[in-house]
């Protein structure tokens, strides 16, 4: 008896598209060209047990008489032969060979021949696939796919080409396994080496798949290798998936940040709240806020720490009114012993207001608009010398206002064009 | 009784009868086993059956081309499988008269 094993039948000796890994799905199924490779591939899986002399006699021509079969009439193989399995048992009695589960009994054609374990446990897996592809074929639509799938065989070839000089990259340059990918990957930092590379590999790969491998040890590593490339192509596949959101526009934050945030932001820093001081430093209640465009201005929605209050300011229609500041926020406060806790208004922040304010004698003063006086005023007095002069009057220029905000001192009774109420 | 579970012991014989007039490719040699009237035979029984009488040096073969369709394996019965059925076919006649006489005694008896 030969000591060759007969494994990995199931990817088919005369199966010369089925090599590797991957076979065990690929080679079940067939579309009209492969229909025979397919079907004698999951029968042949069916002989896995049975030593190999034995079962390459038995098998040695079942393509060719399926094909024949498939050449008589019309109808596909499983409807005419049913399922492999079954015809494979057939096969089996007629051929007077022992049962797949009672292994080769004394006396028996392969007596001396022990069935081992994981052999069994394969012949199992291969006839659980072969079942799960039997129920899927019930359906139209599993049809199908599953006599879609290998014509995408080939796709596989050249993908797995690329994918093994991508995992050379990974391990001769510092570019990140699941990132940084590029049509032609570097290999030593040269792209043309990688190019190189890539001119062998996806060739060899064809090749490769094109063979028909002896059984043993060649055929045991190029089936762990294509394993490795089955599972760094997922992994890429995986963080492509992941990193899809923020591809669109890579190395700007602050953009990203501002797309995905509405509310003010300042130098990245979202803002809250709005205080606003007439140039004789008093604080302002109850004040319209509006950008350039006229839009109404929003402050964060959320404010760490506190909760807003006038977001539940509504107008005369009943809409919310947003822009009004500063805004009322609620903070925690617990009592002295800790056991208590109530809402307190949040203190507007102490600031200093620039006192002495004027403008420079010299400067040509056109603004004299009253819609921006203290805008006006506070950007261009600061950096002025304290010149005395009688310009300006600050309170009379703050109470020039523009967009109604006339000073009121508490927000509630603040009196609006829209007539916001509690 | 179940034909297929007799027809299992004559196989042998039955393939190299319809062979042995003429050479058959393997879905033809089913076809001829049907006309003949094993109708439930299987596709794999014969394929295994050709398979195992081409191992053991019964059946000589040859590949013919098709214009159309793929080729055909042809199988033959050569020397030895001629005896083979000549001998198979003697056990058989005896059997088959010793089955004959003692069903017909038994019918026999009952009438």
């Amino acid at each position: 008896m030969s000591s060759q094993e007969f494994e990995g039948m199931g990817g088919g000796l005369g199966d010369g598209a089925g090599v590797g890994g991957v076979d065990g799905l690929g080679g079940g199924v067939g579309g009209s060209g492969d229909e025979v490779a397919g079907y004698a591939a999951e029968v042949r899986a069916q002989f896995a047990d049975l030593p190999a002399d034995e079962s390459a006699d038995l098998l040695e021509d079942l393509e060719d008489h399926l094909r024949e079969v498939a050449a008589e009439d019309a109808g596909t193989l499983r409807e005419r032969l049913g399922a492999p399995a079954a015809y494979a048992r057939e096969l089996r009695q007629a051929a007077g060979l022992p049962e797949p589960g009672e292994g080769s009994g004394p006396g028996g054609p392969g007596a001396g021949s022990r069935p081992r374990p994981r052999r069994r446990l394969r012949a199992r897996v291969r006839q659980a696939i072969a079942d799960a592809e039997q129920r899927a074929r019930r359906y139209r639509a599993g049809r199908e796919v599953l006599d879609f799938l290998p014509s995408l065989r080939p796709a596989w070839w050249v993908l797995r080409g690329w994918v093994a000089v991508r995992l050379l990259e990974a391990m001769t340059t510092t570019a990140h396994p699941w990132h940084e990918i590029t049509i032609i990957p570097q290999v030593g930092n040269s792209t043309f080496v990688g190019l190189l590379a890539l001119l062998v590999a996806i060739p060899a790969s064809v090749y490769a798949a094109r063979q028909t491998v002896p059984d043993g040890w060649r055929r045991r590593a190029m089936g762990a290798g294509e394993g490795i490339l089955v599972l760094f192509t997922v992994g890429m596949a995986l963080s492509a998936i992941g990193s899809q959101g923020d591809r669109g526009d890579t190395g700007s934050g602050v953009s990203y940040v501002q797309q995905s945030q509405s509310g003010l932001v300042e130098d990245g820093k979202p803002i809250s709240n709005l205080y606003l001081y007439d140039q004789s430093g008093k604080l302002l209640n109850g004040v319209y806020v509006y950008d350039q465009d006229g839009m109404p201005v929003r402050a964060m929605p959320f404010s760490v720490g506190s909760y807003i209050d006038s977001d539940a300011w509504l107008d005369g229609n009943g809409s919310p009114v947003t822009n009004l500041f500063p805004r009322h926020l609620l903070q925690q406060q617990w009592s002295g012993d800790g056991n208590s806790m109530h809402l307190v208004t949040v203190p507007p922040p102490m600031v200093s207001v620039p006192h002495g304010l004027h403008r420079e004698p010299g400067s040509d003063d056109p603004q004299q608009d009253p819609a921006t006086p203290s805008t006006t005023a506070t950007s261009s007095t600061p950096s002025g010398p304290p010149v005395t002069s009688t310009s300006a009057s600050p309170s009379a220029s703050a109470s020039g206002g523009a967009t109604g905000a006339h000073t009121a001192s508490v927000l509630p009774t603040t009196p609006t064009p829209s007539g916001a109420t509690g | 009784m179940d034909s297929t579970q007799l027809l299992k012991g004559v196989l042998d014989s039955a393939v190299l009868a319809v062979l042995v007039d003429e050479d058959g490719y393997g879905y033809d040699i089913v076809r001829r086993l049907r006309v003949a009237g094993f109708e439930d035979i299987g596709d794999a029984s014969v394929y295994g059956t050709l398979r195992r009488l081409y191992a053991n040096g019964y059946l000589t073969s040859y590949v013919v081309p098709s214009e159309s369709g793929p080729h055909r394996k042809y199988y033959g019965v050569n020397a030895s499988g001629r005896a083979q059925l000549k001998e198979s076919a003697a056990t058989w006649r005896v059997f088959a008269g010793s089955m004959d006489r003692l069903l017909g005694a038994e019918r026999g008896d009952r009438a």
